[in-house]
């Protein structure tokens, strides 16, 4: 397995105040990688910090071998890779159909692209015209998701997808996240600990701005105390 | 009131919102997209009233002079963007500051150029003249403006929503990190935006030239304020919203301007109000 993307003790914040003050873990072509950690962690800064939409105080951010940190998001983004951020980060105002189309890198690819990604989302077909800003909320997880998708990433950021959806659409997402890492890598921030299990290959623990522990995903699920720590999980809850 | 001198006043607050909506729709663009409050926009206006001027002087053409207005807009509009907006994004004051000093220096240069004084503007031949409008002259002149205003509406219209470049600023409106993060160069897109509107404020400028029969240094400054209400009415980086706005402050200041006209600022003005205390974002651009 070859390293798609390493990041070696990144630091970052907003102007001088400094968020991040260590992060190092790297993700493999082909994986799921799950980052969890307390509220506050650092997750989203670590996921903005690669994505050039924070500024890089110290550390490097490797892309194939390559460094990239201090790039312009755009470039980064054409690296092929895609962001769905906590918010989603829809076009509220811009049809469904046109919010895939942004996330198109070649016009010219649309029907190719659109038909890729109906076969995992196949709901969004008949959405296409309607305002991104009038779907529901699981509705636009899968538009965030799919959007993503349409630009022929090799690694996408996933930050919390699951929060605000029901248990019943939790679900959902975590079959579509499968379908979704069968050709790409994932970089997923997620506290839903069924959810991390089900997609999830390695974790990484993020705490106060720094990675503490990486390991597969077999030892989140043996280790409750791991599971209290850092997702919240209650004595008696059930992994699966 | 008859219905004849109803129409004839109806047409000319049309006629003057077309103006209106040539300066105030990149007005609403450039602060909906990059939140620049550009001052100089109404320096572009009158530059674009210069260049035609001087452009149908020499060419006797006025589709050149007015293509010249719209050229030299982008042209400057560009400028402007490269040298001092692109180096101040997210500097609010210092680029208020900047524009309102940039609004000046433009101005005097025209007045070193062609003086501090009116400057006639001929009707260009195809327009001279006025047309009976039951009862009533009408100039031909703003007939073409009103065609002229149309055009340009659904041109930019098109642009806005069947381009990718015009999906991408409408994206960019409502969240112009995202955009980054797909892949759009939002630099490119910030000087492009710029620019247009630069060039469509000056192209209203090249417009009114033989409007008001006059060009003069400061022509600009009640554009800009009218463009302001429009903008403050429609709603910032709604390009629909600057239309229809344009279109209610133009008709207010024409009914107003017959039938009470010491109220008719004042009448746009308490529009404006009622709009901020009613709904501040504008008629049209979404609530956040
Ligand atoms: N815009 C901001 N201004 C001030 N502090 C911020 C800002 N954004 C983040 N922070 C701080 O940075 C720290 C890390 O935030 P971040 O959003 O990365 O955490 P997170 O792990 O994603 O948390 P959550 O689980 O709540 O999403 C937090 O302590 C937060 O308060
Ligand atoms: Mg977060």
């Amino acid at each position: 397995m070859t390293e798609l993307l390493q990041v070696e003790n990144l630091q970052a914040g907003l102007g001088l105040y400094r968020i991040l003050h260590g992060i190092s873990f790297s993700a493999r072509e082909g994986e799921v990688l799950v980052l969890i950690g307390r509220n506050g962690a650092g997750k989203t800064t670590t996921l903005r910090s690669i994505m050039g939409l924070t500024r890089i105080l110290g550390g490097r951010i490797l892309w194939q071998g390559r460094p990239i940190q201090g790039w312009p998001p755009y470039r980064i983004a054409r690296l092929g890779i895609g962001y769905v951020p906590e918010d989603r980060g829809l076009f509220r105002l811009l049809t469904v159909e046109e919010n895939l189309r942004l996330g198109l890198r070649q016009s010219r690819l649309w029907r190719a692209q659109l038909k890729r990604v109906v076969e995992i989302f196949p709901d969004l077909e008949r959405l296409l015209s309607q305002r991104a800003g009038t779907l529901s909320g699981g509705q636009q997880q899968m538009l965030a998701l799919a959007r993503a998708l349409m630009g022929e990433n090799r690694l996408l950021l996933v930050d919390e997808p699951s929060k605000g959806l029901a248990p019943l659409l939790v679900e959902r997402l975590a079959q579509h996240l499968k379908a979704m890492a069968r050709d790409t890598t994932i970089l997923l921030v997620e506290q839903n600990l069924p959810l991390a299990l089900q997609v999830g290959d390695r974790f990484a623990i993020v705490e106060d701005g720094r990675t503490l522990h990486t390991g597969p995903m077999e030892e989140l699920a043996r280790d409750r105390n791991l599971q209290e720590t850092y997702l919240g999980v209650k004595m008696g809850e059930v992994a699966r | 009131m008859n219905f004849p001198l109803w129409l004839n006043l109806t047409l000319n607050g049309l006629v003057l919102g077309t103006l209106y909506f040539l300066t105030a729709a990149g007005l609403s663009l450039i602060f909906g997209l990059m939140h620049v409050l550009n001052l100089a926009h109404a320096a572009l206006f009158t530059w674009g009233a210069y260049a035609a001027l001087w452009t149908y002087g020499a060419t006797g053409n006025f589709l050149w002079a007015l293509l010249a207005g719209f050229g030299a807009g982008l042209f400057l509009g560009l400028l402007l963007e490269i040298l001092f907006i692109r180096p101040t994004y997210g500097k609010g004051i210092v680029q208020i500051l900047l524009t309102l000093g940039l609004y000046m220096v433009l101005v005097e240069i025209l007045k070193m150029i062609w003086g501090p004084s009116l400057l006639g503007f001929p009707v260009p031949d195809f327009a001279r003249g006025t047309v009976d409008l039951m009862g009533l002259p009408f100039a031909r002149y703003r007939i073409f403006l009103l065609i002229l205003g149309g055009a340009l509406f659904l041109l930019i219209y098109l642009l806005l929503t069947r381009t990718r470049f015009g999906m991408t600023v409408r994206a960019g409106v409502e969240n112009p990190e995202m955009v980054q993060a797909l892949g759009a160069d939002i630099r490119i897109m910030f000087s492009a935006t710029f620019a247009l509107g630069a060039a469509l404020a000056a192209f209203g400028g090249a417009a009114a030239g033989p409007f008001f029969r006059v060009v003069w240094p400061e022509m600009g400054l009640n554009m800009q304020l009218a463009a302001f209400i429009v903008v403050v009415i429609g709603g910032m980086g709604s390009f629909t919203g600057s239309a229809v706005g344009a279109l209610v402050v133009g008709l207010s200041q024409a009914y107003m301007g017959y039938f009470f006209p010491d109220w008719a600022l004042m009448a746009n003005v308490g529009l404006m109000a009622l709009v901020l205390l009613w709904r501040p974002q504008g008629l049209f651009a979404p609530g956040r």
